[in-house]
């Protein structure tokens, strides 16, 4: 990407929150489209979004990008947050959607578990607030990397 | 856990401080907020650590990073070369004032002086003209 061969900040999360700022019209959060528009590079397939639906308990994965393919969680599009595998690298970076939800800002976090592939592995994961075309806080957009810590 | 640790990053903005975004990572948030600080929108920037031990129960809080916008004029402002030129300016006014200052006390010194004069003069006058 551009900014990389600039030597700008190189983290994923770091990219993407910048691309959330940079999509920003006022002092409102930016809408899901304008920052879906946005050239994202390859953070474009480390994304998922979860829509907010009132008639749901949770959340659910409106739609979730390939790099969550090989480890199976890419098809639980429409299904709600908490059928999420913790020792998945999806079941981590969603397990906090409820704070940013509720605090309506930025969260990112980061650490080390156990795949289920067997892997420990190291990650860092983003979850935004987004609203829809109405102005209305309606979904939250999230990303992960993540690296095999080697023994 | 027994401690956990986050960076809050407030952005200061219409006359409020507005939490921005939270972060685990102190790298991260400091960039963050170093990001925002130069951009128009945000007036001043903070990073607090805040530490919770959850054996104690017990939460710190501290600031690991501010910036204000207008923070880096103040010594310019405070340099010696327009200080030097403001001093002398207003040591030359000072010495102006002393000047005439000086000059008004004079002035009243001789009137009154006369004064005395022509009244010493008047009284010896009518003295010569009562006794002879």
């Amino acid at each position: 990407m551009q900014d990389q061969s600039q030597g700008m900040e190189r983290r994923m999360v770091h990219r993407l929150l910048m691309h959330w700022r940079e999509a920003q019209t006022d002092d409102r959060h930016p809408e899901l489209e304008d920052l879906m528009m946005r050239d994202l590079g390859d953070v474009a397939s480390h994304l998922y979004v979860l829509e907010i639906d009132d008639e749901r308990e949770e959340p659910f994965f409106e739609r979730i990008g390939g790099a969550y393919a090989k480890e199976g969680t890419i098809k639980l599009v429409g299904r709600s947050v908490s059928d999420v595998p913790e020792n998945t690298l999806l079941g981590q970076a969603a397990h906090y959607f409820s704070r940013v939800q509720v605090k309506q800002i930025p969260i990112t976090r980061g650490g080390e578990f156990t795949h289920n592939s067997g892997d420990v592995i190291l990650y860092r994961s983003i979850i935004m607030p987004l609203l829809d075309s109405e102005g209305e806080d309606r979904f939250l957009v999230g990303a992960a990397n993540f690296k095999v810590k080697e023994e | 856990m027994a401690r956990s640790v986050s960076y809050e990053i407030y952005s200061f903005k219409n006359g409020n401080w507005m939490l921005d975004s939270v972060h685990d990572d102190k790298n991260m948030a400091v960039h963050q907020g170093r990001m925002l600080i130069s951009s128009p929108h945000h007036m001043a920037i903070r990073v607090v650590e805040e530490s919770y031990d959850d054996v104690t129960d017990k939460s710190q809080s501290k600031i690991v990073y501010k910036e204000q916008k207008g923070a880096e004029d103040k010594p310019k402002k405070t340099s010696t070369a327009p200080r030097k030129r403001k001093g002398s300016v207003a040591a030359n006014r000072r010495k102006k004032k002393k000047k005439s200052g000086f000059g008004k006390r004079l002035l009243i010194l001789a009137l009154t002086m006369g004064g005395i004069g022509l009244a010493l003069l008047g009284l010896l006058g009518f003295l010569i003209a009562k006794f002879g």
